[in-house]
This record gives structure tokens, sequence and C-alpha cells, in this order.
């Protein structure tokens, strides 16, 4: 599934080492934090006291989640590969990466939301 | 149990606006009590009284939106929970003539001088010169009885006031009064000051019509209760202003001696006051007549509480008398000055409610964001819904502006300072803080209402019963981080 998702953005890569080991477990890994995140924002913090829970943190906790995306993507894929460095494919698959971790923290947001006391209207 | 609440007078209006006080603030009450109020003046628009009905409106309509929808009915009642129902929404048997639902049905249709209310000018000869012998006649405007125009009252002259006080027995209000009455555990009670004009004549008038031979069963047998209020304020010298304050006393003996052989009630209570330093606008009446509120208003208020939580067996042996003391004669009261039973009947719920005002008044318009906020909708519902506009009003008017006046009187009631932080606004008991122990901060007020509305949103559907629950809870929250309250008096 995860493949695909990445497939539509990037197209196929050569190597098919991207198709066999490195899309399906980043993704699935990138699902999990952002879910994680989304959980501890509305579900621990947002049901615990009023701190961390307004429309800023939300988004501090969002470019976390993007930023984790990316850099895990880029080094999962250079550990997988082996390469030196990272080339533009590695680079965009970091990039659709933190794409797909924005999506869904922002997807786990909207369910999780109205289980929180103090964040349960954010981000809207 | 319904009471028959009749409120004579300014003094009348200006307790009913204490007691109004009290029972938003949750004083104790029986749980199946009605209040009745029925303001009797002919004063209709004195500054005091007018007051007195707003503060009556906003109350009816704040319990209205907290308990009388769907789900009302449920969970605390603290704020504002004994009904204030005005006489004219009950039924009456007989009843001629529609009320309205103002607590303040008009006496009579006259409108004039009192030589026209008596028609002197129909009179012969020599009923008409009796007259003169009984009344001052003469051309001096501040004096001239038989001159004086009763749209202001009677200002301070029982003597004209009997009089028409007379013609109470015809008055609509009064055959509307008798004709809801049918309830034996129904119970009658009677605000009324000695000093003064109106509620110094109407009190003697209205007990005899109520003590009838012919008067009817429920009404006779039901038992009755009245607090007199006896001079506790002085006047400033006007001498445009027939009422003369160097009277007072003298009317208060007589008044006293009358009251002790022909009213026969099950409970009288008296209070009164050394008269402070603050003068009040000698005002004859009108809608310049605005007196600040006094801690003695409060306390003949909760007479009117006291009389209803006796149990009805307590009453039958005859006359009952009952005054009133703080513990030390100062000349500001706080909540050490008051005895337990004051303190725990009335006193902790005002604490609660003086919580709960800053919270809606000063809390709540900075926080409109806050997801319970938005779960109540009150970022649109706080500025256009009549629940929350009548709270408002209520709380950031009227009950603010009530504790600054008793604050600000001689003899001053001071026991608030609701410009003060929350951990400060009680002035006998400061919440301690600390780097770890913040008290009760904006933080802890956003917690507590969070989690509140969180947990009541299952129960309470309704937002504006939601809201009242949340913060009776708020406010009982606030009031546990007070924890004890010191109740020795400081050495003066």
């Amino acid at each position: 599934m995860f493949t695909s998702l990445y497939e539509l953005w990037l197209g196929q890569n050569d190597d098919p080492i991207y198709a066999e080991t490195i899309f399906n477990p980043v993704g699935l890994l990138t699902l999990v934090v952002a879910f994680v995140l989304a959980a501890i924002f509305y579900l621990g913090l947002g049901r615990w006291k009023a701190v961390f829970y307004k429309v800023g943190p939300w988004v501090v906790t969002l470019i976390v989640a993007a930023l984790f995306g990316y850099a895990y993507a880029l080094s999962y894929a250079l550990d997988q590969t082996g390469a030196d460095e990272s080339d533009a494919y590695m680079q965009g698959f970091g990039g659709v990466n933190a794409l797909y971790a924005v999506l869904y923290f922002v997807l786990f947001s909207f369910l999780l939301k109205r289980f929180s006391i103090y964040a349960r209207r954010t981000p809207v | 149990m319904k009471l028959f609440l009749f409120g004579i007078g300014g003094t009348g209006a200006r307790v009913l606006r204490s007691l109004t006080m009290m029972l938003a603030a949750g004083a104790k009450t029986p749980a199946d009590l009605t209040i009745v109020p029925i303001l009797l003046d002919m004063d209709m628009q004195n500054g005091d009284t007018e007051r007195s009905l707003r503060v009556v409106d906003l109350y009816r309509t704040i319990r209205r939106g907290a308990y009388e929808g769907p789900t009302g009915s449920q969970g605390q009642k603290t704020f504002f929970a004994t009904p204030l129902q005005p006489l004219g929404t009950l039924q009456a048997e007989n009843a001629q003539e529609r009320l309205g639902d103002s607590v303040m049905p008009k006496l009579t249709d006259h409108e004039g001088t009192f030589e026209e209310f008596l028609q002197v000018s129909s009179m012969d000869d020599t009923d008409r010169e009796l007259l003169k012998l009984l009344y001052d006649n003469s051309a001096k405007p501040t004096t001239a009885e038989l001159k004086l125009n009763l749209s202001v009252g009677f200002k301070g002259n029982p003597n004209i006031g009997s009089v028409v006080f007379n013609a109470l027995e015809d008055s609509a209000v009064y055959k509307y009064f008798t004709g809801a009455f049918n309830d034996a555990t129904d119970r009658i009670f009677i605000i009324s000051s000695i000093f003064g004009g109106t509620g110094s004549s109407g009190f003697p008038q209205l007990v005899k019509l109520l003590q009838q031979p012919n008067q009817k069963l429920p009404i006779r047998n039901a038992r009755k209760g009245a607090v007199t209020v006896m001079p506790y304020f002085a006047l400033e010298d006007n001498t445009n202003s027939s009422i003369d304050q160097n009277r007072f006393l003298s009317k208060t003996k007589a008044a006293l001696s009358y009251y002790q052989t022909q009213v026969h009630l099950d409970a009288l209570y008296y209070i009164g006051d050394q008269a402070g330093g603050k003068l009040y606008p000698n005002v004859e009446g009108g809608a310049q007549q605005v007196n600040n509120a006094h801690v003695v208003e409060m306390l003949a208020a909760a007479a009117v509480l006291d009389f209803a939580r006796r149990p009805a067996d307590e009453f039958g042996g005859g006359k009952q008398h009952y005054e009133f003391g703080v513990k030390r004669n100062d000349r500001t009261l706080d909540l050490p000055h008051f005895y337990d039973r004051t303190y725990n009947d009335l006193l902790e719920p005002l604490i609660r409610f003086a919580y709960a005002t800053k919270f809606y008044t000063d809390f709540l318009p900075g926080h409109l964001t806050e997801a319970f906020a938005r779960n109540l909708n009150l970022r649109q519902d706080i500025t256009t819904n009549s629940f929350y506009t009548a709270l408002q009003n209520f709380m950031g008017v009227h009950f603010r502006g009530w504790l600054a006046e008793m604050a600000q009187n001689d003899r001053a009631f001071a026991p608030f300072d609701l410009n003060a932080d929350f951990n400060s606004m009680v002035r006998s008991k400061q919440i301690e803080t600390g780097f770890f122990k913040k008290g009760i901060s904006e933080g802890f007020l956003r917690d507590q209402a969070g989690e509140v509305e969180n947990k009541l949103q299952k129960s309470f559907p309704q937002n504006e019963a939601r809201f009242m629950q949340m913060l009776i809870e708020v406010a009982d929250r606030c009031r546990e981080k007070l924890e004890t309250v010191n109740r020795q008096l400081a050495d003066s």
C-alpha cells in the first residue's frame, strides 16, 4: 500500500530495494509516529491539563511530525541502499514522507480531537 | 411551600434586593420553597424599587435558562436555586383582575394629592375642618400634609400612609393574594421599616387585614412573620424635604409600643443599627431615591430565610421575637464578625458566588477561544443570548455593585475585594502561593472549567444548563482552594 503512495509522487526507482524494503516500513512507522504524536497531543496532554493545547503548539507538533518524516525516510533509505550520500530520489522520498507525516497527523487530529478535553477545538 | 413576601415601601424594596442577591448565591433555604415577592408602595418611580424589580427580573431570566430546560431540573441547584414567582403568575380563585407578572402590582389608581385621595372637595364643612385639625394644611410645601403628592409615597408620614393603606383591602393586589393563598403549608412574611412613612403605616394595616375574623381560613391559620427595620442610617440636612430624621426614634418608639399590643404574628424579627457617619441624601422619593445597600438590609433579608427554614411546629406558642447580633461592634464587618449559623447559611454561599462572579466577569471574557467556551458557543451567545446577558448584568453590575455599596457604607460589610486577584479576593483569608503552588491561577481555572464542562456534556446537552452547572462546580473548586477561613477576630 505504501509503495503505491510513494510511487504516485516519485515514480518507480530503478533499484527495487525501495519497493521491496524501504517504502513499507518507512510508511508504516511514519503513520505510527503521527498517531503517537496526535495521541500525546489530544489524549495525553489534551486530557491532563490546559497546557500545550492551542493552535500554536499543534503547529509545532505538526512540524515535528514533518521533520521526523523527512529525517527518518532519508536515514532509512541511506541505510538500506548503503549509499554514502543522498541523491535526488532519496531527497524527494524524504520530502514526500514529510508530506505524508503531515497528512497523517492532520487526519489523526480530526479523529482524536473529540476525545480531548482542552484541545477539543484545536486546530478548528 | 410558598412564602408570600410583602415588602412595604422603600425598605421593603431594598431588603428584597439583598434577598435576591443571597438567593442567587444559594443561601440555605428549604428545598421546596417558592418565594412570592409582593412590593407595596405608592412610589412607583422609586429608584430603590426600580433596582429591586430589575434584579428580580434578571434572577428569573437566569433561573429559567439554567433550570427550566429539558435537563435543567437535574444536577446541583446552588446558584439561583429558589424560584421567585410574581403573584400575578399564580392561580387565584375569583380573581377579577389580572395582575401581570410584576412583583410590584399597582396599589391604587389614584394619582394626585392626599387631599384629592380623601375627596376633601366633596366633604361637608364639618368634615373638612376636622381634617384640617388632624393634618397640616399650611402653605409651606414641606409640611403641608393634605397637599402631599402621593405618587412619591408618604414621605415619612405614617399618619397619611395609614389612611391610604386602609383601602388595601379593596385593592386588586390584595384580592388576588387572598384568592391565590390556598395551601395550609404556605406562609406570609412582611418586610417594613418602622421609621418611615409607607412601611410603618402599611405594616399594621396589612397585619390587621390578615388577622380579621372573617379572613379565609388558610390565611388566618398560616404561619406569619415580619421583620421590622428600625433606624439604621442618617440623612443629610435638607430643608426642602418633608422627611424629618429627628422624628425617626420617636416614631420608632411609638410604633413599637403599638406593635406590642396590636400586632400578633408568629415571629417578629427586629433589626436596626446606630447610624454611621455616611449620610444618605434626603430625597423624598421618586427615581432619585437610590440609597446604597447596607448590611442591615442583608440581615433583614436573612430574617426572611430564617423564618422560611423554621419548622412549622416551632411556632404556635405565642409570639417569638428575634434580634440579630454580631461578635464585635466594629464599623467594618468581615466574615469573622458573624456567628456560625449566619456564616454557614449565608456567608459561605456568598464566598462561592463571589468566586463565580469573578470567574464570569473577569476570567471568561478573555478565554472565549478555550474548548469549553467554544463547546458552549459562548463566543456568540455571551453577547446575544438573554441568559448570558442577564447573568452578566446580574453579576457584573448588580451583585458587584451591591457588594461595593455595602463595603462603602457605614457600618460597612466588606468581606471581598473583587478587584484583587482570585487568591486574595477574600479579605479574611489569602490563598498562599509559591513557586509550585499557584493557587487559583488562570491555568487552574482553565483546567477546572475544561474538565467540568467535558464531564457535563452528556448529562446537560442544553448549553445554559451546562454552563450553570459548570459555574457551580468551578466556584466549589475555588472554594476548596481557599481551605478553612479564619473565623477568629483579630485584635482591634
